[in-house]
């Protein structure tokens, strides 16, 4: 494989996922762009349903078909074309280059084999292990992720909701990917497990040199571990940058609606302020901003006109024509600073 | 799970003594007078309650009941009425032959329905699938003695490849097994496919696909793995319907089976030899199950942990 791109991990122009389902047609992701530098981690950050699962099962080609639909104009990761991948080709990057974290710990280990052979398989199909060594390198795993090797042959049910995540993550870190894919991984967890699988991870990722997405809606995970943020809603990026943009220099309504539902322990008094309203039907396209209706700075306009995703800085990216109409245009969370 | 076994062992007892009673009352209130049967019209009343005291067949049906039972224990389970012969050692006769055609046909509805099954499953509401599901809809529907005609009408009697009946030697099994097969294969067909329905979309396959695990791989062990229970539940009660005797296909090719004892013994209201084949049946179901039960704790660990709780 001839790599093609030295600057970037992945680099994704145009990907659109759809589920086309018998109650209509479900627009996941709509025209996506997302790329990212080696050895960085990028927080991809937004609501429920904002399409963050879905960018992250396209780029494994592991979205279900059918129902869902996938189209993208460029898919490259580790310097592959991934969409041109044979499926021979595919289980080879899959586990090896690529992995993914998932999200529900509770469902996503096999309930009827053995916890040290669900990460010894990995080993054995990318590095081509012997049955035992295979296993003695996942009861090492196991280790690292701080669960004693005396229970490698018990099986998920045995488990505690913190161990079977930890179990997960073992098994995405089998190969030293890449790229890691972490889709919520500290969500089932309890504050102080979370702390722990984060750290685990950061020093992981320091040690294998590997690339991470963190997918989450917890803003305060993407200010401890991510160096690039970009905020998703309704299947599109609104905002990307640094984590120093996106927090500092926040210039989507949207990321600031974000802020703003963060209870705030200085101050007490004040109110949580929520997005209002709802995120749009998913199985229509709206025809302006898909932000518009929610947002605060709205204007007839936003109704009518797309906007597109514009460098603001080198490294600040945000999707919003308020900027086009008025250039000195700045957000309350900006002008209180 | 010894302690398990052992205890499923003990509770065998309480049935078995519960079918026989069953049994028991049922061939009681069935009309007629078996001892007529034997005596035939010219015996005298004498004569009858002399016969009647020499079957057995004296005394109310707790006085019978408790009898039996006591013999039973010594491994006596009677004389047949119309044969003569000692009931255990003709059943003894007739099992080989049932387990022969039993095996065979659970034999080719595993091979034939789990593929099938697998496939509909995987190329849901596709050609593949409606094809299986027809086929398999119409193995249910199709009358054991009807398709056992029709195989004997066209490899028996137009291409002369196959016996009819009877049994002498391996050639002899195919036809019976292939028509006994046919029901099962399609109800395991269907079982297979409904449970690798549910299996199919679970996260923990998207794993192992994110893994790298060949796609073949996921669904014949991942998947199959985790949709075998409700396939070994209808295989089992599948295998101990056979075992109890294919009574149709036993009788449309003469199979010397146990199915065909019991029917003939029935007609021929031979007491004797029907409680007693029920009873060895109803053993053999109440192994089969717990061997059935047993193999669960193997496939699935879950079911182990509660065992041994």
């Amino acid at each position: 494989m001839t790599i093609k791109n030295d600057d970037y991990i992945f680099d994704i122009e145009g990907l659109n996922v759809r589920y086309e389902t018998e109650d209509g047609t479900v627009y996941a992701v709509n025209g996506l762009d997302l790329k990212l530098g080696y050895k960085k981690t990028l927080g991809l950050v937004g609501e429920t349903g904002a399409g963050k699962t879905t960018t992250a099962l396209a780029m494994l080609r592991l979205v279900p078909s059918p129902p869902g639909v996938v189209d993208c104009k460029k898919l490259e990761i580790c310097g592959q074309d991934i969409r041109a991948l044979s499926a021979q080709k595919l289980e080879e990057v899959r586990g090896k280059d690529i992995s993914m974290i998932f999200q529900d710990p509770m469902t996503a280990l096999n309930p009827v084999f053995r916890v040290v052979d669900q990460i010894a398989e990995s080993l054995e199909i990318h590095e081509h292990l012997s049955r035992s060594d295979a296993q003695e390198k996942a009861k090492e795993l196991l280790e690292m992720v701080g669960i004693s090797r005396s229970r490698a042959n018990e099986f998920a049910h045995q488990f505690s909701g913190g161990m079977k995540q930890r179990v997960v993550i073992a098994i995405a870190l089998a190969c030293n990917p890449k790229l890691i894919i972490a889709d919520e991984p500290t969500t089932a967890l309890d504050v102080t497990i979370q702390a722990q699988v984060l750290d685990l991870m950061k020093d992981l990722k320091e040690k294998h040199d590997t690339s991470m997405i963190m997918i989450t809606h917890d803003l305060g995970i993407v200010a401890e571990v991510c160096d690039e943020v970009a905020v998703m809603y309704t299947g599109r990026v609104v905002e990307q940058g640094t984590l120093e943009d996106i927090f500092e220099r926040t210039m989507h309504p949207y990321t600031e609606g974000l802020f703003n539902s963060l209870p705030n322990i200085a101050d007490r008094q004040a109110m949580l302020k929520p997005i209002r309203g709802l995120m749009p039907d998913p199985t229509e396209q709206p025809k302006g901003c898909p932000f518009a209706s929610r947002c605060d700075y709205a204007s007839p306009e936003c109704e009518s006109e797309h906007p597109v995703l514009r460098y603001v800085s080198d490294t600040h990216k945000v999707a919003c024509s308020a900027y086009d109409r008025q250039p000195d245009f700045l957000l309350e969370r900006r002008k209180t600073r | 799970m010894h302690r398990y076994i052992f205890k499923r062992l003990l509770m065998l007892i309480p049935v078995l003594l519960g079918v026989v009673f069953i049994i028991f009352f049922i061939m009681d209130l069935a009309p007629g007078d078996p001892v007529y049967m034997v005596a035939g019209d010219q015996a005298t009343e004498e004569e009858l309650d002399a016969l009647r005291e020499q079957l057995g067949l004296s005394g109310n049906i707790f006085t019978r009941y408790f009898r039996y039972v006591n013999n039973m224990l010594h491994g006596d389970f009677g004389t047949s009425f119309v044969t003569k012969r000692d009931v255990f050692k003709t059943y003894m006769e007739r099992l080989p032959n049932t387990i022969r055609l039993a095996s065979l046909a659970m034999i080719i509805a595993i091979v034939v329905s789990i593929p099938l099954g697998i496939i509909a499953a995987v190329h849901q509401n596709s050609l593949k699938d409606t094809a299986s599901m027809v086929l398999s809809l119409l193995g249910l529907s199709m009358p054991n003695f009807w398709l056992g005609l029709l195989l004997i009408l066209v490899f028996s009697l137009r291409l002369g490849w196959l016996p009819s009946g009877g049994y002498t030697g391996f050639r002899s099994i195919i036809l019976p097994a292939l028509t006994v097969a046919s029901g099962l294969a399609a109800l395991l067909t269907r079982t297979t496919r409904s449970s690798m329905l549910d299996v199919i979309r679970q996260d923990y396959l998207r794993t192992a696909r994110s893994k790298g695990v060949t796609e073949r791989k996921v669904i014949n062990k991942h998947a199959l793995c985790n949709a075998l229970i409700p396939i070994i539940t209808v295989f089992g009660i599948q295998f101990s319907n056979v075992l109890g005797g294919s009574a149709l296909a036993e009788t449309v090719f003469s199979w010397p089976g146990v199915g065909r004892l019991v029917v003939d013994a029935i007609n021929q209201r031979d007491i004797p030899t029907v409680t007693g084949a029920l009873v060895m049946t109803t053993m053999l179901v109440s192994i089969v199950n717990l061997v059935v039960d047993i193999v669960y704790a193997y496939v699935d660990p879950r079911i182990k942990a509660q065992y041994t709780k």
